[in-house]
């Protein structure tokens, strides 16, 4: 049986409302682990899951890691609180690839035959001599590679290992919703996770042209979806058909301004959804001067398009940066894959760089955008429905 | 019909042939459009990648089989240099990977062929010894097709590791996949052929690490990345892929079962005087040889006649008039190696099928 420790950081410097914070925390928790039915529980500054069953464990390490609000947790080895079993288990726990050490003991119960200090003593020398040999090994009492943490109860003992990072931010749920733009592409992804790590809920919104499109650049927005669902269960994808708005826009509007007058288009979708969905930001994936659609100016037009508030948390980020953090976030390989989205239809040759807020309104005065925005056509897939399968082979194997 | 070569191949199990027709009705779009067929050919990489238990980012290419597979390893490997390589193969390799370190060899290569030990595996303090810095890829069988022993992907990896140099670990796997525990995770390219695993011939893969790039042995178009240009079939492709999953599926199954039918026949083997292990198997093949004056081929024709089938050794390389290099390696004498038999067993042998294999052999054996 092992047992998890879930610190969480962040969350420690909230005031009065902590509490909320803390118990959203729980509840995303017990949401990410609800088919392993454990017991999940809240004791001062720290969330504790019980009698975990050795199985479990590594599944139980994997998700953890994934929800916002952790900073850190750690598994220990429940074992009996005599002696020779607990130096047994803390020599099983110690990580030989963390040599140096130093082993703490805190006594729940009091009524132990020895004190902390014998133990730490005693286990640390067990460690020591089971080890010789080994490169770097030796006890380090400040800042110490990994700490083997003992605590004993009147039944029993925990033995922790090293402590592993979290996610760190804050639990999904406790900042609002918000919609992200879902491209395909490296970026919004990384931008929802981001926007999920400060603690919004998300709802993601993609934009397709089928019958120009690929099909395949959607399974990709599916896969990525799916990705993002590891860290947010209640994610949802939108699909937008916009194919007959990016018609209207190309054939009555000049070529330079097609991908700034798209994105004003997919602005007012998103507004016609936001207060049914109460989401209260529009987070994209824009990094500044990235590309021709991300200088300064047209940003400004396409913020302009809405009243709300348009959150890009990659704003400023390095390309490599986000690369790094699409690698980390498991959304990289998938965003890679060669399959083209709705933006690169009807690209046109070169795209207006700086464009004037006065033309691009004049321009849209040439089509009715009102009635196509108001119906524009859309799919909606929430986590069953993408876990469900759609692939060829299973429908002949039943 | 007493089946005895499974490992030089099996018939179709009827799940492969149910599905393989089934889909030869239904897909015949072309599989590199975006359709119902190129999708199955992606499910189906998928669904090789996921029964192997790969766990980091693999590619897979469906090729004509498994002398094509070893061939797009190792030349398409190979071809990613312009100056001479070292190359680490063994003496008892397929010849369809043999063959390609010859030809390495002729383009101007360097290639060193691992002794194997009187037990069947290769040598892994030669193995140690043999790489420079100039090595590039090993080269070594997961599961040897003529005597069953195995090889240590593990042992093998950590010698690389140690040696501190980036070196592909290429495997044959065409004997291992659903015969025998393997962790694929430590090989950088597999390769694998449908037809002993239940599924038809004509149908291969190679499996490779990603990032690691290969380069097209033949010439044409850009299916398959360009890497194996034609147009596969995917109904192939997905049967392939469905056969190396229910393998692996009804692995520990299959081991239980060929396990003991291996010892009874063994055992049976042991206690005859007029036959000899070859070597003790550590998969469901048997290689053994026989005192008789009689070779093996008249051994093998007589068996034929009463309805019992094995072979003299692999039937890939029995025309070649030369002796089995796999028996010379592990130290049979020419005498031996003309008398040795191979019986490989399957999921689908039973107990009677051995005990009525054992009674005619004592028959032929007396006579012989």
């Amino acid at each position: 049986m092992h047992y998890i420790l879930v610190r969480y950081g962040e969350l420690t410097l909230k005031g009065k409302n902590r509490n909320v914070f803390e118990r959203q925390l729980i509840k995303n928790i017990k949401t990410s682990l609800k088919q392993l039915e454990l017991n999940i529980h809240k004791d001062r500054n720290r969330i504790y899951i019980d009698e975990v069953p050795t199985e479990k464990v590594e599944l139980v390490r994997e998700r953890l890691k994934l929800i916002p609000g952790i900073h850190s947790f750690a598994v220990a080895k429940v074992c009996s609180n005599d002696l020779d079993t607990i130096k047994a288990v803390a020599l099983e726990q110690y990580d030989t690839n963390h040599p140096e050490f130093k082993v703490t003991v805190k006594r729940i119960w009091k009524g132990y035959d020895l004190v902390s200090n014998d133990v730490e003593r005693q286990v640390g020398a067990h460690i020591l001599i089971h080890n010789d040999g080994l490169a770097g090994m030796k006890v380090k009492i400040k800042k110490p590679d990994q700490e083997v943490k003992i605590e004993i109860h009147q039944d029993k003992a925990y033995v922790f290992a090293r402590h592993e990072q979290g996610m760190g931010g804050l639990p999904i749920g406790t900042a609002g919703r918000a919609i992200v733009l879902l491209s395909g592409g490296i970026d919004s992804p990384v931008a929802a996770i981001e926007a999920m790590k400060r603690g919004l809920r998300v709802d993601c919104f993609h934009f397709s042209s089928p019958p120009y499109t690929n099909e395949k650049a959607f399974e990709k927005v599916k896969d990525l979806t799916k990705q993002l669902h590891k860290y947010d269960r209640s994610i949802k994808l939108y699909d937008f058909h916009v194919a007959d708005l990016q018609i209207a826009l190309n054939r009555n509007c000049k070529d330079s301004l097609q991908v700034v007058l798209l994105r004003r288009m997919m602005m007012r979708i998103c507004d016609r959804f936001m207060d049914e969905l109460g989401a209260g930001a529009i987070v994209t994936g824009e990094n500044l001067a990235q590309v021709a659609s991300q200088t300064l100016g047209n940003m400004s037009i396409v913020n302009s398009t809405v009243d709300r508030l348009i959150l890009r948390p990659l704003l400023t980020y390095d390309k490599f940066q986000i690369i790094d953090l699409a690698k980390k976030y498991g959304t990289y390989d998938i965003s890679i894959r060669p399959f083209e989205d709705c933006c690169v239809l009807f690209l046109p040759k070169s795209p207006a760089t700086n464009a004037k807020l006065k033309v691009v309104l004049e321009e849209e005065t040439k089509l009715m955008y009102n009635t196509m925005v108001e119906e524009v056509e859309y799919d909606v897939f929430n986590a069953l429905d993408l876990e469900a399968s759609d692939s060829v082979l299973e429908n002949y194997l039943d | 019909m007493y089946y005895f070569d499974y490992a030089s191949t099996t018939k179709p199990s009827t799940q492969v042939i149910d599905l393989y027709t089934k889909l030869l009705n239904d897909v015949f779009e072309h599989p590199d459009g975006n359709n119902k067929a190129g999708k199955l050919m992606l499910e189906a990489q998928k669904m090789i990648t996921s029964s192997l238990q790969l766990n980091s980012p693999y590619e897979v290419i469906f090729t004509s089989g498994g002398t094509e597979a070893n061939n797009l390893a190792i030349i398409g490997y190979a071809k990613n240099f312009t100056s001479s390589k070292h190359f680490i193969t063994s003496k008892y390799e397929h010849s369809s990977a043999d063959s390609c370190f010859k030809h390495l060899e002729a383009l101007g290569h360097s290639v060193t062929y691992l002794n194997v030990t009187t037990d069947g595996q290769v040598d892994y303090d030669q193995l140690r010894q043999a790489i420079t810095d100039n090595t590039v890829m090993i080269s070594i069988m997961a599961v040897n097709n003529e005597i069953g022993t195995i090889n240590c992907p593990q042992t093998i990896k950590q010698i690389i590791k140690d040696s501190g140099r980036d070196i592909v670990y290429m495997s044959d796997a065409v004997q291992a996949v659903g015969k025998v525990n393997y962790d694929y995770n430590h090989l950088d390219i597999i390769t694998v052929s449908g037809h002993k695993l239940y599924a038809p011939k004509a149908i291969g893969a190679v499996i490779y690490r990603k990032p690691l790039k290969l380069v097209n042995t033949i010439y044409g178009g850009a299916q398959q990345e360009g890497i194996r240009p034609g147009t596969m079939c995917p109904c192939l492709s997905a049967v392939l892929a469905y056969a190396i999953k229910n393998e692996m599926v009804n692995l520990q199954a299959t081991i239980e079962h060929t396990q003991l039918l291996t010892e009874q026949f063994v055992t049976y083997i042991e206690n005859h005087p007029k036959a000899k292990l070859n070597v003790v198997p550590m998969a469901s093949t048997v290689s053994v040889s026989f005192k008789t004056k009689a070779q093996s081929e008249s051994l093998i024709t007589v068996l034929n006649n009463m309805d019992i089938y094995a072979s003299t050794r692999s039937a890939c390389s029995k025309k070649l008039n030369v002796p089995s290099r796999t028996l010379s390696s592990i130290g049979l004498s020419i005498h031996e190696i003309d008398r040795s038999v191979r019986f490989s067993f399957s999921r689908n042998t039973d107990v009677a099928e051995i005990n009525y294999l054992c009674s005619k052999l004592d028959h032929i054996l007396e006579i012989y």
